[in-house]
């Protein structure tokens, strides 16, 4: 069996797991951000500088 | 003559059952101990595991079947590292990350190590495509996240997996440093960051990890363990009515399952299973996930600064590895180095732990694609 047939089905999965894995994370990311950026909102109001605390 | 023959062969004969593959073990957990005490490099774990390295590879080895059992008990099943979660979740102040959300994203960009590791090990033969995700996770910067991975794949390689994750988890304040200067200029070293937070109020902080666990749950199922126990442990921190409880799993909680987790892990470091060559490929693939970690962080904020007004250091993409805080502290001592007056500290927080529920998020990716 040649070195390709060995290892070139994982390396497309590998691949295709790569794209999915890094997508997905971003897609959580977004929404976990727009959680946290709604959450501040809706209870912390009005942004504020800590220097102005 | 016949009773000094046996009396050699009671006394000395368990010495027949030697293999040189256990000295070699033995000189792998010296070199732990090593680095634990004169190094202070994960002491916590790394003194376990070497004095564990030593004592299973006794031969024939009466401790074998106590730690086989804390092994079945703990690891096996991974509750060893989803209970140290709470601990490390009750660890983690994510008021940085709430007081600017955006660093979520550098913490998402650094997990790109995984994924390149996971194709690049793919190209060896040796390993199985679930051996290969199992070694990738090493590049989550976390060793519960590791260890539950590779338990759960159920790859042979568990043991070199731990030890790979918890050395180059140590190794962070070197490995850190060359790889970004590497991908950087001095004068994006230089980027000074504007530090105005919003105030985080207590309930946000309160609802934070309520939040992170329903979306990561809903949308990577095999994620729920890991993003679970790490939020519940930051919940308790968070809630603020359960103060003795959140300081008894940042301490007590956490340090007696980092007492069982090290030297039980050795139970995969036997020396038949470990002193191959296949364990010297993940070592070295570990750093390979370790570094192109640090270079997806960085390259993700030298991306952003393309369409940013307000321009970001880069150096804040390789706090964004899981390695709590260390990553962040040597990002920031980077930045004072660079330019006296530049505190990129709170920053590199920020996508630090961003960092940690990231590589969480990446285990239970890789465990959904995998299982």
């Amino acid at each position: 069996m040649g070195y390709w047939e060995m290892v070139g089905g994982n390396v497309i999965q590998s691949l295709k797991y790569m794209l999915f894995g890094m997508a997905g994370i971003f897609v959580i990311t977004a929404i976990i951000i727009a959680g946290m950026v709604l959450l501040n909102k809706a209870m912390a109001g009005k942004p504020k500088n800590t220097s102005e605390e | 003559m016949d009773f000094i023959n046996e009396f050699l062969q009671n006394v000395f004969g368990n010495l027949a059952n030697f293999d040189w593959r256990q000295v070699v073990m033995w000189l792998i957990g010296a070199i732990l101990i090593y680095l634990a005490v004169k190094k202070e490099m994960e002491p916590t774990l790394l003194l376990p595991m070497g004095f564990g390295a030593i004592l299973l590879n006794l031969p024939m080895s009466g401790a074998l079947e106590p730690i086989e059992v804390l092994y079945n008990a703990g690891i096996a099943n991974d509750l060893f590292p989803l209970l140290l979660f709470v601990g490390i979740g009750a660890m983690i102040d994510f008021t940085p990350l709430l007081s600017n959300p955006k660093l979520m994203l550098f913490g998402a960009a650094a997990q790109f190590g995984i994924f390149f590791t996971f194709t690049m090990a793919s190209f060896i033969p040796l390993f199985e495509l679930h051996d290969a995700a199992s070694i990738a996770i090493i590049g989550a910067a976390d060793g519960p996240t590791s260890i539950k991975v590779a338990n759960s794949l159920g790859t042979q390689f568990a043991g070199s997996i731990a030890v790979a994750a918890y050395s180059y988890m140590a190794l962070v304040p070197v490995i850190i440093p060359p790889v970004v200067k590497l991908v950087t200029t001095k004068k994006e070293r230089q980027i000074r960051m504007a530090y105005s937070t919003t105030q985080v109020k207590q309930s946000t902080k309160i609802l934070f990890p309520i939040l992170v666990t329903i979306v990561a749950g809903c949308i990577a199922p095999e994620a729920a363990s890991l993003i679970g126990f790490l939020m519940f442990g930051n919940l308790i921190r968070e809630c603020g009515v359960l103060g003795s409880l959140s300081e008894t799993a940042q301490k007590v909680l956490a340090n007696l399952i980092t007492l069982f987790l090290g030297i039980t892990i050795a139970f995969q470091m036997q020396a038949e299973k470990f002193v191959k060559l296949e364990t010297f490929i993940i070592i070295g693939l570990g750093l390979v996930a370790f570094i192109f970690d640090i270079i997806g962080g960085v390259m993700f904020a030298k991306f952003i600064n393309l369409f940013s007004k307000n321009k970001v250091n880069p150096m804040i993409g390789a706090a964004g590895i899981s390695a709590f805080p260390m990553a962040s502290r040597v990002v920031h001592k980077m930045g004072l180095e660079e330019d006296p007056q530049n505190f990129l500290l709170m920053h590199a927080a920020g996508a630090n732990v961003a960092g940690q529920i990231s590589s969480a998020i990446a285990g239970g990716l890789i465990l959904s694609f995998m299982l």
